[in-house]
């Protein structure tokens, strides 16, 4: 097991983890070494610099006037985005993460479209108008291909309950839809403020469980989500920022109401998975254990997180009745 | 010192620190709140964090740690080398593959019994190896060079298999299989490892004369009335069985095997069956201490306890083989 | 207790090194095994012990020996291998007291009957007085006196010893050949090998001479160890003179040829 903190410290950094926000397809281990400069060696480098020469020429920056032809998606939360908002054919390819369904809301129709790797040659072979990514998660790539004259969009993955509205508006604009963005953008806005507008006391507390004993604190999108939910986020009261271990022992000392834990195992066991399963939160007579959410329904932050804040409202209003006005 | 003082020092100090594992979490209970609750049950937090997260780690720490020490002991007498070491002969590692392959691949879906399963059959996979080539040529040499052949092999599959599964977490967990931990394991793996290492721990008991007599080399040995290759089946099967159910379900732990049995040996008369008792509970005294350790020193962002066994061990190992070239143990 | 080879044949990684040697051994005597480097003394006496597959008979008493429980030969002959390993730094005490281990239940403890029997192999030896001392620390003429001991100490019918003397001092070679000669007197059968022409045939009942895996000659060292015996299986000249004690024998140069 990658044992407390060691994938999810990294999370937003290294581009094999599946931290919410922050998925861009990872390159290819040893292919791609993250973080560091001057990526390419031998006859990569060669090649690279040979294409670079042809390029240099014919490559012009696209024009910003027109919507751009050909879009490609590097990461699994632009993917979201571009594939609910893009017209016909403009996409040209999103992220193989966008195919996963516990990370995906939109997996199947991700299945129409090609899939990349994230890497940098990807791109080149394309040759898209625009790229999306994601901040940070491919930092080297988003720079080589800023370098390489591509207009790259970088989308924060930092995201909350706040930032969906706006990134779908943004998104729009890019891709030359506005319309479609704003309708998505106002469906969203209207749904959760119908259900914030139902917010009554008591809040029950909930936690957000991941694998290797990693929980959703403040800052996250799960956050707001639970919040939006009307529950009280455990990990945020006891001071977890972002992702963070939060261990076995305090969860049941502190007995929340409600632990939400990963549902299914994916593709692949891994032993992580086996922390939020351990016997020791089963034992809690009152606490109930599970998915809760729809699969993959806030790992980005997109339309179909308004899903995951319904289905947690709907517990909540099962297990904890608000209370009738004084 | 007289052996039954000994053993019971290393009973007294492994029982400190077994309480002192089950004293020890983020969660902090009170002393009187611990003890009512590890022997209270119902749904109190204190009694859940006791039996169910505090008491299987205790209990792993000890069992784990008996069985490494044991092991290193009857290793270094069999091989008669005192840098012998339950890694050597390559069953840890082909254990922590066979777990691996079994587990990632999903072949079992996602059942704890897979690590087991997959260890036995990784460490048995190795002892049958190891077998066909000590039954032609017994000699230890033979023993330890195949086993550090097969501890790199198992460790590039290893790695190999965590590279390829699907899943995005596994990767990581490469950490976890070669520096161990004993965090968050339940009641589970404790009933899953625990008889596995006790039926190890018998058949290394059964070959204690035949250690004593491989003092003076396999010829004398045979002329003693030791039978070598049924010695030879019950050590590989035992540290086999002990060493792959520990791995299991606790990755793989370094060098307690080896640092027990030297800091033991000068309070023993040196004999090898004399040293197996004792290397075993300091075996587990020194496991628990290290696991108490590893919760106290980063209580956060907890350290593998195999990464602190690994600091303590490797550098030992080394002043082992300066030592070693001028002394005799 | 008699020991009875008869057509014995020895191959070691498909290569013949013995070929039908047949010898006995009775009790009450010691019996040299001689002949040069490589001619199979070493082999033979592993065959003898167990360690190595032969096929012919070998008989101890009534007992087909290669068909004994290993637990049951080791009471009935004790093997000193020429290799003197020791390993780990027991007491000589200790050490010896391996010796007694065929005769130990499992895990029981030396009794008075065995610490007795550890004593006097120890005085036999003459390393008494080392008792107490970590083995590993000894000198290597020491060690092999001790590693003697404990094969004594096994207190068998027959005892096979394989170069116990190489490497003494010459006051040791004759302590070593004289407690050989002591337990013999016990009513042991002793067959050991050496390379000291001398200190064969003035200690030994008997000798036999292996040339190339083959019995070469087999009698008592007056008969066997003649100028001719001597120039043709181990190629050298020999002084050999005599005392009241028995034959001198000092190699003084090669026969014509060489060595063969």
């Amino acid at each position: 097991m990658s044992e407390r903190g060691t994938p999810l410290k990294t999370a937003q950094s290294l581009d094999r983890a599946p931290s919410c926000q922050a998925i861009t397809p990872p390159p290819k281990r040893g292919r791609w070494p993250a973080g560091r400069k001057g990526v390419f060696h031998g006859r990569k480098r060669a090649s690279l610099l040979f294409s670079l020469l042809l390029a240099g020429a014919a490559l012009a920056l696209p024009a910003h006037a027109e919507p751009p032809a050909r879009v490609m998606s590097l990461n699994v939360c632009t993917d979201q985005l571009a594939m609910a908002l893009a017209a016909p054919g403009q996409l040209v390819s999103v992220s193989f993460l966008a195919r996963d369904p516990d990370l995906s809301p939109l997996h199947r129709e991700a299945e129409r479209y090609p899939v990349n790797r994230g890497m940098a040659e990807d791109v080149f072979l394309a040759r898209p108008d625009l790229v999306l990514t994601g901040t940070y998660t491919l930092h080297n790539t988003t720079q080589l291909l800023k370098r390489l004259g591509f207009r790259v969009e970088e989308f924060s993955f930092v995201q909350t309950l706040d930032t969906i509205p706006r990134d779908i508006r943004r998104m729009g604009a890019l891709l030359g839809r506005e319309g479609e963005a704003e309708a998505m953008a106002a469906d969203f806005e209207a749904g959760l403020a119908e259900v914030e507008a139902d917010s009554c006391e008591p809040r029950p507390t909930a936690l957000a469980y991941e694998q290797n004993g990693v929980a959703l604190g403040k800052g996250t999108l799960a956050d707001t989500v639970l919040t939006a939910a009307g529950f009280r986020n455990l990990a945020t009261e006891e001071g977890v920022e972002g992702m963070a271990p939060f261990p076995l022992e305090l969860v049941v000392e502190k007995k929340p109401d409600i632990v939400i834990v990963p549902g299914g195992d994916g593709d692949a066991p891994s032993l992580g998975a086996f922390v939020p399963r351990h016997p020791a939160l089963r034992a809690l007579p009152a606490t109930r254990i599970g998915a809760f959410v729809p699969r993959g329904s806030w790992s980005c932050g997109g339309p179909a997180v308004l899903e995951a804040v319904k289905a947690l409202h709907a517990l909540r209003r099962e297990i904890a009745p608000c209370r009738k006005a004084p | 010192m007289k052996p039954l003082a000994l053993n019971l020092a290393l009973a007294l100090l492994a029982l400190a620190l077994f309480l002192a594992s089950l004293a020890v979490g983020p969660a902090e209970l009170g002393l009187s709140e611990s003890v009512r609750g590890l022997f209270a049950g119902g749904g109190e937090a204190a009694s859940i964090i006791m039996r169910e997260i505090r008491l299987p780690r205790a209990l792993l720490g000890l069992g784990i740690g008996f069985t490494l020490g044991m092991a290193g002991a009857v290793l270094q007498g069999f091989l008669r080398n005192p840098l012998a070491e339950p890694g050597i002969i390559g069953v840890s590692a082909m254990a922590a593959f066979g777990a691996v392959a079994v587990f990632y691949s999903g072949l079992a879906g996602a059942a704890l019994y897979a690590l087991p399963a997959g260890a036995l059959a990784g460490a048995l996979a190795a002892v049958l190896i190891l077998m066909a080539l000590a039954a032609r040529n017994g000699s230890t040499l033979t023993l330890i060079l195949a086993g550090v052949a097969l501890s790199s092999l198992a460790g590039a599959l290893t790695a190999l298999v965590l590279n390829l599964s699907p899943n995005p977490f596994a990767s990581y967990e490469i950490i976890f299989w070669l520096l161990g931990s004993l965090k968050d394991r339940s009641i589970e793996h404790v009933w899953l490892a625990l008889p596995l290492m006790a039926a190890g721990w018998l058949l290394i008991a059964l070959s204690a004369r035949a250690i004593d007599a491989l003092s003076l080399g396999e010829e004398a040995a045979a002329s003693l009335g030791i039978h070598l290759a049924r010695t030879r089946f019950l050590i590989v099967a035992g540290v086999a069985l002990g060493v792959g159910a520990a791995t299991a379900v606790a990755g793989t732990i370094g060098f307690v095997g080896l640092v027990v049995p030297h800091l033991v040996r000068p309070l023993t008369t040196r004999m090898p069956s004399r040293l197996l008792l004792p290397a075993g509970l300091g075996g587990a005294a020194l496991l628990l201490a290290a696991d108490v350790a590893v919760r106290l020193v980063l209580p956060a962002g907890e350290l593998n306890v195999g990464v602190l066994t690994a600091l303590i061990g490797a550098p030992f190992f080394l002043w082992l083989v300066v030592r070693a070239r001028r002394e005799v143990f | 207790m008699r020991l009875a080879i008869e057509n014995l044949d020895v191959s070691l990684s498909g290569r013949p090194v013995l070929h039908g040697v047949g010898l006995t051994l009775e009790p009450g005597e010691v019996v040299g095994l001689l002949g040069p480097n490589g001619a199979g003394k070493s082999t033979l006496m592993r065959a003898l012990a167990g360690q190595i597959a032969a096929s012919g008979t070998m008989r101890l008493g009534k007992d087909d020996l290669a068909a004994l429980p290993p637990t049951v030969r080791a009471r009935l002959l004790a093997y000193l291998p020429q290799s003197r390993i020791i390993g780990w730094r027991l007491t000589v005490g200790d050490l010896v007291g391996l010796g007694r281990l065929p005769w130990r239940g499992f895990g029981a403890r030396l009794r008075p009957h065995d610490t007795e029997i550890v004593s006097r192999a120890l005085e036999l030896m003459d390393v008494a007085h080392l008792a107490h001392r970590p083995a590993t620390e000894l000198s290597g003429g020491e060690q092999a006196r001790v590693l003697a001991a404990r094969a004594v100490a096994q207190d068998t019918p027959v005892l096979i010893a394989d170069e116990p003397a190489s490497g003494l001092d010459p006051a040791h070679q004759i302590t070593m050949m004289r407690a050989l000669a002591r337990l013999a007197g016990e009513d042991r059968a002793i067959l050991v090998s050496l390379h000291d022409l001398t200190l064969a045939a003035r200690w030994c009942d008997r000798v036999v001479m292996l040339k190339d895996g083959r019995l070469a000659a087999e009698g008592p060292p007056e008969a066997v160890m003649t100028a001719g015996n001597l120039a043709s299986i181990y190629g050298v000249a020999a002084h050999i003179t005599r005392d009241e004690g028995g034959l001198i024998l000092a190699p003084t140069g090669l026969t014509e040829g060489g060595a063969p």
